[in-house]
């Protein structure tokens, strides 16, 4: 028989997952399941759904911090803290379209949950250092909670860097606490063409080492850029009395190269296209991957995979290729966000001593895998 | 403060355990004189010391592997060891313990700057790191104020902090992988040269985890570029609460300077006689602020700060205007705990946490214990973020005193966790605050914890007796227990 549950109230959650467990009957945990084709295909009769936890239970601007349910919708999220002038800075993706769903559907929930991070992450950090706490029911279908609401706390494990980006693997979070930044007064784009992979990762980390705190720095090759010649972006934010010092400063770098700047209203939209990778929209049948590699590696992965389309983001520290072929890397770690999941691991593979630990680790939240079973091969 | 009572049988078994790590280390490498274990008897909090059975000094990876293994194969205790500046205990050695010294790990592997960042060992000091790089422009952030002598390793296990953390954040922030050896000898490649992992996130978890889950030998840190300018903000308020206000304000307008630290009048007075700073000896309190980056931006949040100050009545304002000025300002804020010894015997550092509009309320609730204590309390704030740092003073040759200064300690955290915050903001739980957990964390929020600890190390032999109030058996934690037949929750909406 198949239940799906979507309970509003903590006690209900975990009399839900307690029940499973005695019935070792393995819970489907998602917010609104847009992002559920992240992982290996799980063997589920339930789903679990925590969409009703969909209220901001304390929002402070002053003192930027704000904790939600999971279900809150992150377009609304990002409209009320952007009403105050604040934003979360490791900017939040919608794989929405990517994976074959509407745009601005997704919650906050998947994002904590598949630790999704936009083009801000190389300088500003992923969604896990923007976590203060959480709470939830694990697979021993106990409430617990970890971490707090203030940005300094060292207080017993960081449980809440663990949970996040766990794929709900470990407990179905029914809140976090989530640390808020101030949104950028100003912001433009400098876009300069025609530059080679090799070229691209050289000139991103020469900008990436200036003390001049760009906010992204991708490059996208000419088949896939909009301009017909290949672009490689910096994206220049802060107080508007700060703009030209710093664009001055970069186009010194940039020196006697072709370039063009955008200013803020299409410099949005170039980094909205990036963070929800628009270049792999509408889908297509070979897999595509995201990938996490030493910047200066990332010309080398592409030289070797040799695929028809991809484009390199967190000033080259990130690939998204799409290719039949499983990436190859002396380091680093990937995903596959789309393509036939059976035959085709998920991530890379891990060494046996991490693997076991792992397994150790998943079994200290849910001795019964009872919560999303298999879905990162444990 | 009760530690586990020494076992006997490990106790027994010290001759054969000297004999298997000299084949290992050879006598160099170990610290067997009662003499020579009294070194390590106390990290930064001594008002705790206890010489530890053996002190073990590896000077590579494998030879912590190896000492490891030999630890769990004859069931032996082992406390992991840095610098030992920690200031909640978390280095406190065992009677019936392997001490683990790791300063011989003291190596930069690799400096990488097209990747940003380095690779080091766990014994090279944090401020070694930016010295490494320093010249090329670059530096390591982070910044405890102990950094001139504790190690990165230490950092990695305690989440260290520092007063420019409200920009740059933890340690957390800014490490990318590590090293790891489990209490069987196992060793784990953590991250490395890149920005994400797909595994759990082992190496948010092994941070701050303070020498309860495994020893860290190697250190992939982000290295940052030197910002363009840095100025720094001297600001005197006749009360506490503007000061307080001040700093609010200046984050909620939307400004994250790169520190922002607070000093009340005992502290301010106890560093100008100490050094000198320049502080305005009659202010209830002050700010020192720091801004960096590029010049227009710096000048135009100082510009901002300014008027938010005057606003709220500040007494002086001074700007730095060169970088000796600017390490002035700072002098007095970095020689305040030594300044505080200076005018009383001992004193107690706490490190409480609480939601920044919160600060004048605390205040004034400090005041009024160190009334009913009848014991003086100096404060010093990372104040931009909500870290409290309160100096109890007392005498310890007065029979009870540090008894008191332990509860005052003890009442001040409470009113912080009652305030939406929490127990330690950088220093670590260890064994000081190891029995005020529960004022926090229900028991099955540390029935949870515990169960990871047994993950990496079921037997307890790490670093037992220090952040957790009670020890549990892994097995009894590992019991699920469940109300089982209830069905179908006819009342709970499907989708």
């Amino acid at each position: 028989m198949t239940e799906n549950y979507s309970p509003s109230i903590i006690k209900d959650v975990s009399d839900i997952i307690s029940d499973h467990i005695v019935r070792e009957c393995p819970l489907d945990i998602r917010t609104n399941g847009s992002l559920i084709k992240l992982g290996h295909p799980m063997v589920t009769k339930s789903a679990l759904s925590l969409k009703n936890f969909n209220q901001i239970t304390l929002y402070e601007p002053e003192e930027l911090v704000i904790t939600l349910g999971p279900g809150v919708n992150l377009t609304e999220l990002k409209s009320t803290l952007k009403d105050k002038n604040q934003e979360l800075r490791f900017e939040p993706p919608d794989y929405g379209p990517l994976l074959g769903n509407l745009a601005g559907q997704g919650s906050i929930g998947g994002i904590i949950g598949c630790n999704l991070s936009g083009p801000k992450r190389f300088m500003a950090g992923a969604a896990r250092d923007f976590i203060l706490g959480v709470e939830g029911v694990s697979g021993y279908g106990h409430g617990f909670k970890a971490g707090g609401r203030v940005v300094k706390n060292v207080t017993g494990y960081d449980v809440s860097k663990l949970v996040t980006g766990a794929y709900g693997t470990l407990a179905g979070l029914t809140s976090f606490t989530l640390k808020l930044s101030p949104l950028a007064e100003a912001e433009i784009s400098i876009i300069v063409h025609g530059l080679d992979n090799v070229e691209a990762i050289k000139l991103m980390s020469k900008i990436a080492i200036c003390p001049f705190e760009t906010s992204g720095l991708a490059y996208v090759p000419e088949n896939i850029s909009t301009k017909k010649s290949s672009l490689m972006v910096v994206r220049i934010e802060g107080v508007s009395a700060s703009l030209k010092e710093r664009t001055d400063a970069i186009l010194k770098i940039i020196g006697s190269r072709s370039f063009e700047i955008c200013q803020s209203e299409e410099s949005k939209i170039i980094w909205k296209a990036i963070c929800d990778v628009e270049p792999f929209n509408p889908p297509t049948n070979i897999p595509l991957w995201k990938i996490s590699v030493p910047p200066s590696q990332a010309a080398d992965v592409i030289a070797k995979h040799n695929p028809d389309f991809y484009y390199f983001d967190w000033a080259g520290g990130l690939i998204w290729m799409s290719s039949n072929d499983i990436p190859k890397l002396k380091s680093g770690a990937f995903w596959l966000i789309r393509g036939p999941n059976k035959g085709l691991p998920f991530t890379n593979q891990k060494d046996p001593v991490t693997k076991a630990l792992m397994q150790r680790v998943k079994n200290s939240f849910d001795p019964k895998n009872i919560l999303n079973p298999k879905r990162l091969g444990i | 403060m009760k530690m586990p009572e020494p076992e006997q049988a490990i106790l027994d078994q010290l001759p054969e355990l000297h004999r298997r790590l000299s084949n290992l280390l050879g006598e160099d490498g170990l610290v067997t004189t009662e003499h020579g274990r009294k070194v390590f008897e106390s990290d930064g909090l001594t008002a705790y010391k206890q010489s530890p059975m053996i002190v073990a000094l590896p000077s590579t990876t494998s030879q912590v592997s190896d000492v490891l293994k030999i630890c769990d194969e004859m069931n032996i205790k082992v406390v992991p060891r840095g610098a030992g500046t920690s200031l909640s205990g978390g280095a406190l050695p065992l009677a019936d313990g392997l001490m683990l010294g790791l300063s011989r790990l003291n190596r930069i592997l690799d400096i990488d700057y097209d990747n940003r960042c380095a690779v080091v060992e766990c014994g090279v000091t944090n401020l070694g790191i930016t010295n490494a790089v320093s010249e090329d422009g670059f530096y390591y952030a982070p910044d405890p104020s102990s950094q001139i002598a504790c190690t990165i390793g230490g950092n990695v296990a305690e989440n260290s902090g520092g007063v420019h953390c409200l920009k740059y954040g933890l340690t957390t922030n800014n490490i990318l992988g590590v090293k790891l050896i489990l209490m069987s000898g196992e060793i784990l490649e953590i991250g490395g040269k890149y920005l994400q992992e797909s595994d759990y996130d082992l190496l948010g978890l092994i941070t701050g985890s303070e020498g309860l889950l495994g020893v860290v030998t190697e250190v992939t840190v982000r290295i940052l570029p030197k910002p363009d300018t840095v100025h720094a903000m001297l600001i005197g308020f006749g009360d506490v609460e503007s000061a307080g206000a001040c700093v609010s304000e200046t984050i909620a307008s939307g400004i994250i300077p790169a520190g922002m630290e607070m000093m009340d009048n005992i502290a301010i007075n106890a560093a100008e006689d100490y050094c000198h700073a320049g502080y305005p000896r009659d202010a209830a309190a002050i700010l020192i602020a720091e801004f960096d980056g590029i010049t227009s931006e710096v000048d135009y949040f100082i510009d901002r700060v300014s008027k938010i100050a005057k606003k709220l009545n500040a007494t002086s304002i001074a700007i730095s205007k060169s970088e000796e000025e600017r390490n002035g300002f700072w002098a007095g804020r970095k020689a305040a705990f030594p300044a505080v010894g200076r005018i009383s015997p001992d004193y107690y550092c706490m490190d409480g946490s609480i939601p920044r509009k919160k600060l004048p309320e605390i205040l004034k609730r400090m005041k009024e214990l160190s009334e009913q204590y009848g014991l003086k309390v100096a404060n010093v704030f990372h104040a931009g973020d909500g870290n409290l740092h309160p100096l109890i003073l007392y005498d310890a040759n007065i029979p009870g005193e540090l008894i008191k200064a332990e509860d005052f300690g003890a009442d001040i955290l409470k009113l912080c966790v009652q305030m939406g915050g929490a127990l330690t903001g950088e220093h670590g739980v260890g064994v000081e605050k190891r029995d005020l957990m529960p004022e926090m964390f229900t028991k099955d929020d540390l029935n949870q914890q515990e169960r990871l600890k047994c993950a990496f190390d079921p037997k307890h032999r790490l670093n037992p007796g220090k952040m957790f109030p009670e020890l549990h058996r892994c097995a009894e934690l590992g019991k699920v227990h469940v109300h089982g037949g209830k069905l179908l929750f006819p009342e709970i909406p499907r989708f």
